[in-house]
């Protein structure tokens, strides 16, 4: 039984991981052809990555949507989070549902909904309609992710707090805001991570500038090449990173709390 | 509500002694549907010790914490120096409070958790001399760098009185704070808190469940059950004089044996117990003619009784071990009834006794 969960996780783990250690792989693959068998080590494709304009483009915009999308969501998702862990109204349940909603909702519909709406207003298409459209299905993430940080804190805090004579916004300043600060920046990294790997909504919200994901997908369809796989390769080690950051990150914030 | 700046020790006394401190009037608490506080009245004198007792879910910390300012009051007033602070928030209340599990700031260091509330209120200038020696009185003056999670429930806990008093509060209030504690811990605490309430000379507003612990540090005692003020008074009128079944049985250590009240003349009541015909004091709602309970305290019961007393035959069915005492439970006057006593060498289970007491010690409450 051991042994056959234990094979299991492995087998888990491996269906996950090796198309992305086959993509790392034939980045590394000294030939056009994306097929085996490997000819030799080189760093040409990574060159040709970091020498293409188009695809410096993409990443660009790629950054300029992400950067505010995080900032935004995790400053929405903060306040979000704070009027439902606390405030005790009866509209709470309503404005919770309405918040994680989005999390429910095919990203094709909202997405679809989001163009219809924004072609209603006459909006023209760009990288800020990316943003908006972007933050509305990021922010229940960076909700939950403080919502779970606000649920953990004792209560008993910001009592003390008033207690000592704190007004609303230096309870805020002086207890909240420090308490949940790592968890804040843990749903900044998330966001950021989320925001430069979406797809759907990116792809119809976005108009003649489009962010690197958009890129990537046509060129896997149109003209597949081991640049692209070490184009991959650069985005899964930063995700990776930023995750991994993040974590390190949430993990303080659970220490400084004992 | 602003007070003049002072030494910590306090100004209390030339407030005079006539006008109290905190009055309550009618205060109520409702939860929902659920009454926990019902229409209570209270005064708490100025340099006092105060503490409210009862079993949880009574409506003890609710009053607390209708004082601190963090429940809403549903009915009634609540006076303190005067001035009515029932709508006032918790931030503008010249009260402070000694949480349950302290409440320390995680991201603060011990000098920075006691500094909070004079930082809130702007008063820098004092502020890291008040700190020191709000730190110095409850002597954690070595720890002031470090955080609280790097502290013991001891020293969390004097922490969390030195951020309480160092504001200097008209009232502080302590919610079970010595309850997280271990029993030696705890004992050595009881004593710390009650050199340092006379050393501020503030009045402490003391919520416990513990009786032992109520009356070990009260000058002033409150004893609550089911939302409802059951008594208050000096804690050795309430230990000799309970006054009803209720808290005699509560505050612990009586024995509680049915009888019929015959006469009633100022206080003092005759009553046919199972030990015979007694004359003793009794308490305000004893009638004529109702049943009512003899409250024998452990203490004045005693095996092999000197002749005057009054007495009557038992069987030992327990013997409790206490160390410097023991603790006897006796089967008579068809009641068990327990007894303490000294030296009580060859009584064991199943030996007969003869259990006396003085009438003088006797005291009658209502049912």
């Amino acid at each position: 039984m051991e042994r056959l969960l234990r094979s299991y996780v492995w087998a888990l783990y491996g269906f996950v991981y090796l198309p992305v250690a086959v993509v790392v792989l034939f980045s590394l693959n000294d030939s056009d052809l994306i097929a085996f068998p490997l000819k030799g080590f080189t760093l040409r494709w990574y060159d040709d990555v970091l020498g293409d304009a188009r695809l410096l483009g993409g990443l660009f915009n790629t950054f300029a949507v992400a950067i505010p999308v995080a900032l935004v969501t995790t400053v929405l998702g903060g306040a979000s989070a704070l009027a439902l862990t606390r405030h005790k109204s009866s509209f709470r349940l309503v404005l919770g549902l309405l918040v994680i909603l989005p999390f429910f909702v095919p990203r094709m519909i909202l997405a679809v909904s989001q163009v219809a709406f924004m072609h209603q207003l006459a909006i023209t298409k760009s990288l800020l309609t990316v943003c908006i459209g972007q933050s509305l299905v990021i922010l229940p993430f960076t909700t939950i992710i403080i919502a779970s940080v606000l649920y953990r804190l004792d209560p008993a805090l910001e009592e003390a707090a008033s207690d000592l004579g704190a007004s609303a916004w230096q309870r805020f300043r002086h207890v909240q805001l420090p308490l949940m600060k790592f968890g804040l920046m843990a749903a900044c990294f998330i966001a950021f991570v989320l925001s430069s790997a979406e797809y759907t909504v990116s792809f119809f919200t976005s108009g003649r500038a489009q962010p690197l994901s958009i890129l990537v997908a046509s060129d896997f369809r149109f003209h597949l090449s081991p640049t692209l796989y070490a184009l991959a390769s650069l985005i899964v080690l930063f995700n990776i990173i930023v995750v991994v950051v993040s974590e390190l990150l949430r993990r303080r914030g659970e220490g400084a709390r004992k | 509500m602003e007070r003049s700046e002072s030494e910590l020790s306090g100004d209390a006394g030339d407030e005079g002694a006539q006008s109290p401190l905190l009055v309550a009037r009618n205060l109520t608490k409702d939860y929902g549907p659920v009454r926990a506080v019902r229409s209570v009245d209270f005064t708490l004198r100025h340099d006092s010790f105060v503490t409210i007792l009862g079993p949880s879910g009574c409506g003890k910390t609710s009053i607390l914490r209708m004082i601190g300012g963090f429940e809403a009051v549903s009915g009634g007033e609540l006076t303190l120096d005067g001035v009515d602070i029932t709508a006032v928030p918790a931030n503008r209340r010249p009260v402070n409070t000694v949480f349950q599990q302290y409440a320390l700031f995680p991201h603060l260091s011990v000098r920075d958790n006691v500094a909070f509330g004079l930082r809130m209120k702007g008063r820098t200038a004092e502020m890291a001399k008040r700190v020191d020696e709000a730190l110095a009185i409850v002597r954690m003056e070595a720890m002031a760098d470090r955080f609280p999670a790097q502290l013991s429930g001891g020293q969390q806990q004097r922490v969390a009185l030195a951020r309480a008093f160092v504001n200097q509060p008209r009232l502080l209030l302590l919610d079970e704070p010595l309850s997280a504690l271990d029993r030696k811990m705890r004992k050595h605490m009881q004593i710390e808190l009650k050199e340092l309430r006379q050393r501020l000379g503030m009045t402490f507003f003391y919520v416990t469940h513990d009786q032992d612990e109520a009356f070990a540090l009260s000058d002033w005692m409150i004893v609550m059950n089911h939302g409802v003020i059951e008594q208050q008074g000096a804690p050795q009128d309430i230990y000799r004089r309970p006054a009803n079944a209720y808290v005699a049985d509560f505050i612990g250590g009586a024995n509680l044996v049915p009888v019929t009240v015959m006469a009633k003349r100022d206080g003092v009541a005759g009553a046919d117990t199972p030990m015979g015909r007694i004359e003793c004091p009794c308490a305000a709602g004893v009638a004529a003619g109702s049943t009512a309970f003899l409250c024998l305290r452990a203490e004045h019961l005693v095996l092999s009784p000197a002749a005057t007393a009054r007495a009557f035959d038992g069987v030992v069915t327990h013997v409790i071990f206490q160390g410097d005492s023991k603790i006897v439970e006796v089967e008579g006057a068809g009641r068990r009834l327990t007894l303490t006593a000294a030296g009580t060498d060859g009584v064991e289970p199943g030996s007969a006794v003869r259990v006396g007491f003085d009438d003088a010690h006797a005291w009658i409450v209502a049912g």
